[in-house]
């Protein structure tokens, strides 16, 4: 064959491959150790030496031609396998993932979470204490005697031995008091009880107490820390926040703080009962009595002191109408809340 | 109590509203909790704090109001007629602590069925009072009015002296509600010669009351001493507007001058003839009104900012203090006989505080930074993390359960309530198990058949004071491994080795517990042999297991159920550790299949291998049983990674370890090495 016929056949046979398997043989067929254009190299130093360059020049020509060729093709048999491959690899993406469940965290334990967070950014430390306390811990430190008439207010669960279920968290000030020195900064959630049990009431529920003692810790300091507090709780900086006089027989001056309405901001409505406040949690500053049960300095040192239910600022944030759902425990209602206090 | 705005506005004269009032109360600690109208008066409800005993009353309420106003209150003197006739009673106190101070008269020839005057029947009404006759009527409303319980005998009932005491052993009063009770020794009363009349402070008897037949009455007049009232009522199971006022006590100079606001009444609305009052009283034991100093300093360091003394001063006039003695830089004051409740220089600070309004208190910042304090990471919160990952809900419930719950999963005596609301709510529980299986049932019943749940809570044991209390942390699984899914192989049941891998991965992973060893065990509530004891160094953690069927049976749960239970207070976060360095040779891998009697345990096997200090770690990769397999035998494969730390292992070293183990697990085990 000639020069020419080979150059015209060698590109017609890239041209009619249909797969990489047929353009390798093409490439076999022509560059390989028998392939035509190989041959006619071979064939060179037969000619006249004379003729050689020329024809030389011609045959390096039709080998680089058929190599651009060759290269050209192979990239757009590899796309197209490529492609073929990529088809036959379809599914149907809105199939459901595996194992896409995540569990949820008790909203309760969420409220709690936020507000440990809120007051542990102010410097607050969580201090724990029992669940079953002594008469002294739970009302004989705390000035409440036992003819006293808040006691009345604390309907006790008693255990055979005498003791008796907290019936708050202020227990956890005197046991942490005499136990550590000022400055004192903790917050001490956990679970209290009350025999009472109604639509209002839970026998079992949850309080965060709070306790601030320092040398230039005043009722100011007491307002600002609760307002602070409420605002970041309820993530609104325009909360209204009102303080009322009120009666606690470990704190005096004692006061009850009132949030403006975050159903209604204010206005009335059902939540609030139409008075636009609704009562959040009750604080004043540490009775001197108390301090001394600590062994404090009552003229050195002040504190402020505040207790609130947890659930009750559950149901406002969550806007849950009726406390017992926190405790029947539906996987329908606890699956409404996810782990997002984590 | 309730009471009328427009009654309060008349004794005080001043001219406000009724939502004055309300703003005003509300802003000083008297929560007025409904407003209700009364034909053209306004009836507030107001919730009072133990504390303001004081205010029990038309009187207490108007000086309070007063004050708010900025006015001393000046009640109208009370003028005491004449004795007309000579007859009394002997009043005895048996114990002059728990009564120190009795006034008594006689008034004869009363008429006591004309009608009560429409004015006190209308304050009456006003706070819910039922009408008796117009002598109990009078008594009610100078309780009403100036704060002051008082009671009447009918005189011919009530047999010789009036003796206050403490009941005797076995006496019984038959009270004006009919009932007859026993009464305790620590029961106050007012006894005639036949023994006790009235529980003093709470309650009259039926015997010596009046009646439509009543001629004479002995009207009393007490101080009884809140400790010897606080309490009696309740135990009795009577709520009084009496034993309410002496329980938070009574302000000790009324008692005179209530007796004769209510003869004069008597007198004008039922005739009679006055006796004279007869007082008995022990002045030491009646409260002791001591003056208190109020300094400029402390006013300031309270408040958080300047509150001039002088209006201080002001407050504390407007509100019946007396000043005794003022410097510019403090006070030296005493508080009314009605604010007992006043004792130290921050009660004062209260008061002053009170009146000029807690709105006016400036926010001060919470000084920061100089000692604050890392927060410690919360064991719980590590567990709660990882379950929740794990798609487990958390629940919450109650500390106490039934009795019979609790001994599902514990042998040890109950800690049982003396007054639980139920006995389903009756005993601490020892476990949390019992708490997670009532929610299963609780769910299943409402159609849920897949749940992984957990909680977290305080646990208790122990007897009498010497009580227990830990922190468990536990978790159930039932139903499908994952949720329901087309993909076959993930819609498998869950059983025990899916619940000891969440306690495997959070105890090695999170808490960097490098041995941990699941004994078998029977433990009670779990499955006899799919249950193991959880222990570390010594240390007993807690148990996994499959539930009981029979526990499962009692509550109603058709699944099996797998769970785990640890005590949370063994476990504490390993400090922060350094980083090991990256192992810079080759690790060699061999996979060894052995033949081995099905009771031998994997982890026996795999703890026997550690001879050698070539072998890394080692992972169980295959069990087998059955068919090629000789009965009573179990094919294990493991993978043996053998590694060294400071050069390339060569491959007559893996042998030799490999030979080693395959030895050892021969001679421990009669393990053989399978082909």
């Amino acid at each position: 064959m000639t020069t020419q016929t080979i150059a015209k056949e060698s590109l017609e046979a890239i041209e009619s491959a249909h797969s990489l398997a047929e353009l390798e043989q093409a490439r076999i067929d022509y560059l390989g150790k028998k392939g035509h254009i190989t041959g006619l190299l071979k064939n060179l130093s037969t000619l006249d030496p004379a003729e050689r360059p020329a024809a030389g020049d011609e045959i390096n020509q039709l080998k680089n031609a058929f190599a651009r060729a060759f290269d050209v093709k192979k990239e757009a048999l590899s796309e197209q396998a490529q492609n073929q491959k990529l088809a036959a690899d379809a599914i149907d993406v809105t199939l459901p993932g595996r194992n896409a469940a995540l569990g949820s965290l008790h909203p309760i334990s969420q409220t709690l979470r936020r507000i440990e967070h809120i007051f542990e950014l102010m410097g607050f430390l969580v201090a724990e204490g029992p669940e079953i306390e002594t008469d002294y811990y739970n009302f004989e430190a705390l000035n409440v005697p036992s003819h006293h008439p808040a006691r009345a207010m604390h309907d006790t669960f008693y255990l055979e031995s005498g003791l008796l279920l907290r019936t708050h968290t202020s227990p956890i000030q005197i046991r942490y008091i005499e136990n550590n020195t000022p400055p004192v900064r903790i917050i001490a959630p956990g679970r209290v009880y009350r025999c009472d049990s109604d639509v209002t009431h839970s026998p079992m529920f949850h309080q965060i107490e709070g306790l601030c003692i320092d040398e230039t810790v005043s009722f100011a300091t007491l307002k600002s820390t609760i307002i602070g507090f409420l605002k970041a709780f309820f993530e609104r900086d325009d909360l209204k926040v009102r303080f009322r006089p009120s009666y606690f027989p470990f704190t005096e001056p004692s006061a009850e703080a009132d949030v403006s309405c975050v159903q209604c901001h204010g206005k009335g409505c059902r939540v609030c009962k139409q008075t636009g406040w609704l009562e959040v949690l009750g604080c004043g500053m540490v009775h001197p009595s108390v301090l001394a049960r600590g062994q404090i300095d009552a003229n050195r040192y002040q504190g402020f002191a505040f207790g609130m239910g947890i659930e009750r600022l559950a149901m406002l944030y969550y806007s849950v109408s009726d406390l017992r759902s926190f405790f029947e425990n539906d996987v329908r209602f606890l699956k409404q809340f996810p782990p997002l206090s984590e | 109590m309730k009471i009328s705005a427009e009654w309060l506005k008349s004794l005080t004269q001043l001219s406000c509203s009724p939502q004055d009032i309300e703003y005003k109360f509300n802003g000083a600690g008297l929560e007025v909790e409904a407003v209700v109208k009364d034909a053209d008066e306004s009836v507030m409800e107001i919730s009072l704090t133990p504390n303001r005993g004081d205010c029990l009353s038309a009187l207490g309420l108007a000086r309070e109001l007063s004050a708010l106003y900025d006015k001393r209150f000046e009640a109208a003197p009370i003028q005491a007629l004449p004795a007309k006739i000579a007859d009394k009673r002997n009043v005895i106190l048996k114990d002059k602590i728990a009564c120190p101070l009795y006034a008594g008269r006689v008034i004869k020839n009363i008429k006591i069925n004309q009608a009560t005057p429409d004015f006190i029947l209308k304050r009456l009404q006003q706070n819910g009072t039922r009408s008796i006759n117009v002598v109990v009527d009078i008594t009610n409303y100078v309780l009403l009015e100036l704060g002051q319980p008082m009671h009447a005998f009918d005189l011919d009932q009530f047999q010789g002296d009036v003796v206050v005491r403490f009941a005797e052993a076995e006496e019984t009063l038959t009270l004006l509600d009919e009932q007859t009770v026993t009464l305790s020794a620590k029961t106050l009363v007012i006894a005639d010669e036949r023994g006790p009349q009235a529980i003093a402070g709470v309650m009259g008897g039926l015997a010596a009351s009046t009646s439509e037949k009543t001629q004479s009455i002995f009207l009393e007049s007490a101080y009884f001493k809140p400790e010897s009232v606080a309490g009696i009522a309740r135990s009795y199971g009577l709520v009084t507007d009496s034993a309410y006022r002496f329980e938070r006590g009574v302000d000790p100079a009324l008692a005179q001058v209530a007796i004769e606001r209510a003869s004069a009444l008597i007198i004008a609305h039922a005739g009679g003839e006055l006796g004279p009052v007869h007082v008995v009283q022990e002045p030491s034991a009646l409260p002791a009104i001591k003056p208190i100093l109020l300094t400029a300093e402390k006013l300031k360091r309270l408040c958080g900012f300047s509150l001039p003394i002088q209006q201080a001063e002001a407050k504390l006039h407007a509100l019946g203090f007396e000043i005794l003695e003022r410097t510019a830089q403090s006070l030296k004051v005493k508080a009314p006989s009605y604010r007992f409740d006043i004792a130290i220089e921050a009660d004062l600070i209260e008061e002053v505080l009170r009146l000029v309004g807690f709105d006016a208190i400036p926010e001060g910042g919470l000084d920061s930074g100089l000692h604050f304090s890392v927060p410690k990471a919360n064991v719980k919160h590590i567990f709660a993390r990882h379950l929740l990952a794990r798609a487990y809900s958390e629940i919450i419930s109650f500390s106490f359960i039934a009795a019979e719950e609790a001994q599902s999963f514990s042998d040890n005596p109950l800690l049982v309530l003396q007054n639980p609301i139920s006995p389903e709510l009756s005993v601490m529980r020892p476990a949390l198990m019992p708490s997670l299986l009532k929610m299963l049932a609780y769910n299943q019943h409402r159609q849920q058949t897949n749940m992984k749940l957990f909680t977290e809570g305080t646990c208790f044991s122990g007897l009498d004071k010497n009580i227990k209390e830990t922190t468990h942390i536990a978790a159930v699984a039932t139903g499908l491994r994952h949720a329901a899914h087309f993909d076959a192989t993930q819609s498998v049941l869950v059983d025990f080795l899916d619940i000891k891998g969440e306690v495997e991965s959070i105890l090695a992973n999170l808490f960097q517990i490098a041995q941990i060893d699941f004994i078998p065990k029977q433990i009670k509530g779990y499955h006899p042999n799919q249950c193991a004891e959880i222990t570390y160094e010594n240390k007993v953690l807690g148990c996994v297991g499959q539930i009981h069927p029979d526990v499962l049976k009692r509550c109603d749960i058709k699944n099996p159920v797998f769970g785990f239970e640890l005590d949370m207070s063994q476990l504490s976060l390993k400090n922060k550790k350094s980083l090991k360095p990256l192992p810079k040779f080759p690790e060699v891998r061999r996979d060894i299949a052995i033949l081995v009697s099905s009771e031998i345990e994997s982890a026996a096997l795999i703890r026997a291998m550690q001879v050698t200090p070539l072998l890394q770690s080692v992972q169980l990769i295959d069990m087998y049983q059955g068919k090629g397999i000789p009965s009573g035998q179990k094919s294990l494969a493991f993978a043996l990674h053998f590694q060294l730390h400071e050069r390339t292992l060569t491959d007559e070293e893996v042998n030799a370890a490999q030979k080693a183990i395959l030895t050892l697990l021969y001679e421990q085990f009669g393990a053989t090495l399978r082909e």
